[in-house]
């Protein structure tokens, strides 16, 4: 073969190559997938819903594989629930061997995990430009956005916030209408609680820092990490979360489980407790099991109105074979109309303007709707959950008394700092 | 008679031969041999491997060298972990053994109750860890209404705190495993109980012994094999503890119950660590091995009956 032919093969294959790689490129960008592919697309859920309303979750499911069907009448959507315990080692050993779910439900400070490891994919471009995103409410595609991709569509947001009992109250002579707005007014009616054999509010140490430390840091104007990745949870702020949790503890103004406790929603039903931390699932639970005095209160101030609730969104992962049908059943999934059913069900409240109409009818449900523009998902950092068995543990040994407030928050911010550098 | 030759055609000649000897043996071994080559030997290189690598189960792993086996010795956590693990086993091995072997005497009496309590005692074995977490959960609540802090103001003992003290949570848990374990002690104690000739027993009564020093002089030496081996089994089990750390404290309070096992899934499943958690799981078989060497060596001698 002479240098010419040689040369032409050698061309060939290169334009081959490129052309196949442009292929694959143009496939993997533009949102625009042809109707007629065939897949089997698998979704991994979790059981959003207590055991009654399982059959409910499953029609949500199955009418959002439907209408997917519509548009792709030839791919085969497959919801596997998957239980919640130990989801992100399910997780990630299924995708390590290949056989894991195109779809998945996440939050966001897992989800800045899994984004800096790689193991989703960015669908910021997969979806097109047609997913209506004016509609989604700005402060919930922030959630699921790591370093200007967005990794997911959200489905849910919600609020935790304090649920008072009514009976207490009124026994201890607070106004259900007027309820505590900043920590001195709250902890003057914990006190009184305190004073008739109650305790002030619950506090479940063996949460996450999401539901325990991480509002008050935010309602005394602090955070845990700013945007430009400087850890602030120790400064002056930060310091004062630290402090009152001490405070409520030494002051029994919380039970003395609350070291690590993660149930404390028990004594609150059986009306040992003025406040519980909750969210919208507090509520029906409460409904559920017919306990009918209660009032959603505020989220509370100190500098500012602020608390946690997450943003759940489903993602897609680096390693699934339809990247591109897995983003457009993202984007079905969490329409108008598929939020509507979800959060109707699961008691969350829609990250689509449109769909929150679903609690105009519904006090409690509209009143937690109110109080979701004060929520923020959490810490959305790489190291976020990395992080959160030091917190627990440094605020466990602060409550038990072998670490003042400031050595606590310092060994945070330590631990933090570390985590970043490795 | 001449030397052999033992060249290497002449081994490799005999091994053709033994192998042709034996090789519906050999056949039959296989299905085993692939299945362990597959599910023990596979793993245990191949986390050999990663421990020298930075890998996050996802994606390509990356090569540290022995980072992270250096990265061991500046990890406060880590030392902390292996520290609960050394005083779990101390809380555990020998109340397990002791409690396993006084409750065979108990059913080993041959009495008419014998039978059930030998299925009462027994019953914990057989349940699921998870109810047990949460019946243990739900007795040793640190409130006041938790059922042993009723007992314990009942005779004027103030509130405990359990689980939610870094003092006594990792006691509760080892309490715990005692009792999901000590109905399986108890049966290899009742069976190296029910090895040891009468006689022994007949001629110590002729001699005039008393039920203690029988006790001491004939049916605890006679159990020395027993010993070993529940030792060496609680020993392991005790290394390996986990469930109850998950289930009960999530490793708390302040770390108290943060075992090698716990750290290691931490490390794996949350930190995304898998070098390091490999790491740690060698270092643990290390720590077992060492100590299975050194209970062999001063437990493990023959006992001959006759």
């Amino acid at each position: 073969m002479g240098f010419k032919k040689i040369g032409l093969l050698f061309m060939v294959l290169i334009l081959t190559f490129t052309m196949a790689a442009c292929s694959e490129d143009s496939e993997s960008t533009g949102g625009k997938v042809d109707k007629n592919s065939s897949a089997t697309l698998t979704v991994w859920v979790h059981p959003f819903v207590g055991e009654d309303l399982k059959d409910k979750q499953k029609e949500v499911f199955d009418n959002m594989a439907a209408s997917f069907k519509k548009e792709y009448p030839n791919v085969k959507v497959k919801f596997e629930e998957i239980p919640w315990a130990n989801r992100e080692q399910k997780l990630l050993t299924a995708l390590a061997a290949d056989q894991g779910p195109d779809v998945f439900y996440l939050i966001p400070d897992i989800m800045a995990q899994f984004a800096d490891q790689g193991v989703l994919t960015p669908i910021t471009d997969l979806l097109g430009d047609d997913w209506d995103k004016s509609d989604f409410e700005e402060s919930s595609i922030e959630s699921v956005t790591y370093k200007n991709e967005m990794y997911g569509l959200p489905i849910l947001r919600e609020v935790q916030t304090y649920i008072y009992n009514t009976k207490i109250l009124k026994e201890i002579g607070g106004d259900p209408n007027n309820l505590p707005e900043t920590w001195e007014e709250f902890d003057e009616l914990a006190q009184k609680a305190k004073d008739k054999g109650y305790f002030g509010r619950s506090f479940e140490g063996g949460a996450t820092a999401n539901a325990t430390l991480y509002p008050l840091v935010w309602q005394s104007g602090g955070d845990v990490i700013s945007k430009d990745g400087k850890v602030l949870i120790n400064n002056k702020d930060g310091l004062e979360a630290f402090e009152r949790i001490q405070k409520w503890y030494k002051e029994d103004m919380i039970p003395k489980d609350s070291i690590n406790t993660i149930d404390h929603f028990t004594p609150f039903v059986e009306g040992k407790i003025m406040a519980v931390w909750g969210a919208g699932l507090t509520v029906s639970s409460l409904k559920e099991k017919g306990f009918k005095d209660y009032v959603i209160g505020p989220p509370l101030k100190q500098e500012k109105m602020a608390t946690f609730g997450t943003t759940g969104m489903f993602v897609v992962p680096s390693n699934s074979k339809h990247k591109e049908l897995a983003a457009q059943l993202v984007a079905e999934m969490t329409s108008k109309e598929s939020s509507e059913a979800f959060n109707s069900l699961t008691k969350f409240i829609p990250a689509r303007k449109s769909a929150t109409a679903i609690y105009d009818g519904d006090k409690d449900m509209a009143k937690m709707t109110e109080y979701v523009q004060y929520a923020s998902p959490g810490v959305i950092h790489p190291v976020a959950r990395v992080v959160m068995p030091t917190i627990q543990a440094e605020l466990q040994a602060m409550m038990e008394g072998s670490k003042s407030p400031k050595e606590a928050a310092d060994a945070v911010a330590k631990a933090i700092k570390d985590e970043m550098g490795k | 008679m001449p030397p052999q030759n033992h060249s290497k055609t002449s081994f490799s000649k005999r091994l053709i031969l033994n192998f042709k000897k034996h090789a519906i043996v050999y056949v039959f071994l296989i299905p085993i041999l692939i299945h362990f080559a597959i599910f023990y030997l596979y793993p245990i290189g191949f986390s050999l491997y990663i421990t020298f690598m930075k890998w996050s189960i996802i994606g390509e792993a990356e090569f540290v060298g022995l980072q992270n086996w250096i990265n061991i010795f500046s990890d406060e956590l880590a030392w902390k972990a292996i520290r609960n693990t050394v005083l779990f086993s101390l809380y555990f091995i020998v109340p397990t053994m002791a409690l396993g072997l006084a409750l065979a005497l108990l059913i080993n009496q041959g009495n008419k109750g014998s039978a059930v309590f030998k299925g009462v005692f027994f019953l914990p074995v057989v349940t699921s860890f998870v109810v047990i977490s949460a019946i243990w959960a739900w007795l040793f609540r640190g409130t006041e209404d938790g059922l042993v802090n009723v007992l314990l103001q009942s005779v004027g003992i103030e509130t405990q705190l359990f689980l939610s003290s870094s003092a006594q949570a990792l006691i509760v848990l080892a309490g715990l495993s005692i009792f999901k374990v000590c109905g399986s002690t108890m049966i290899y104690y009742y069976a190296g109980l029910q090895s040891i000739p009468e006689e022994y027993y007949e001629a110590a009564r002729i001699d005039g012994a008393n039920r203690w020093k029988i006790f001491w002089k004939i049916t605890f030496p006679l159990l020395l094999p027993i010993h070993f081996y529940v030792a060496i089994i609680t020993s392991i089990g005790s290394f390996q503890i986990f469930d109850s750390a998950f289930l009960l404290t999530s490793g708390g309070p302040n770390y108290s119950t943060t075992t090698i096992v716990y750290y290691l899934y931490h490390q794996g499943f949350t930190s995304l660590r898998l070098g390091y958690a490999s790491v740690l799981a060698y270092v643990l078989f290390f720590i077992i091995f060492g100590l299975s060497l050194i209970q062999k060596r001063y437990f493990g001698r023959e006992v001959d009956y006759k």
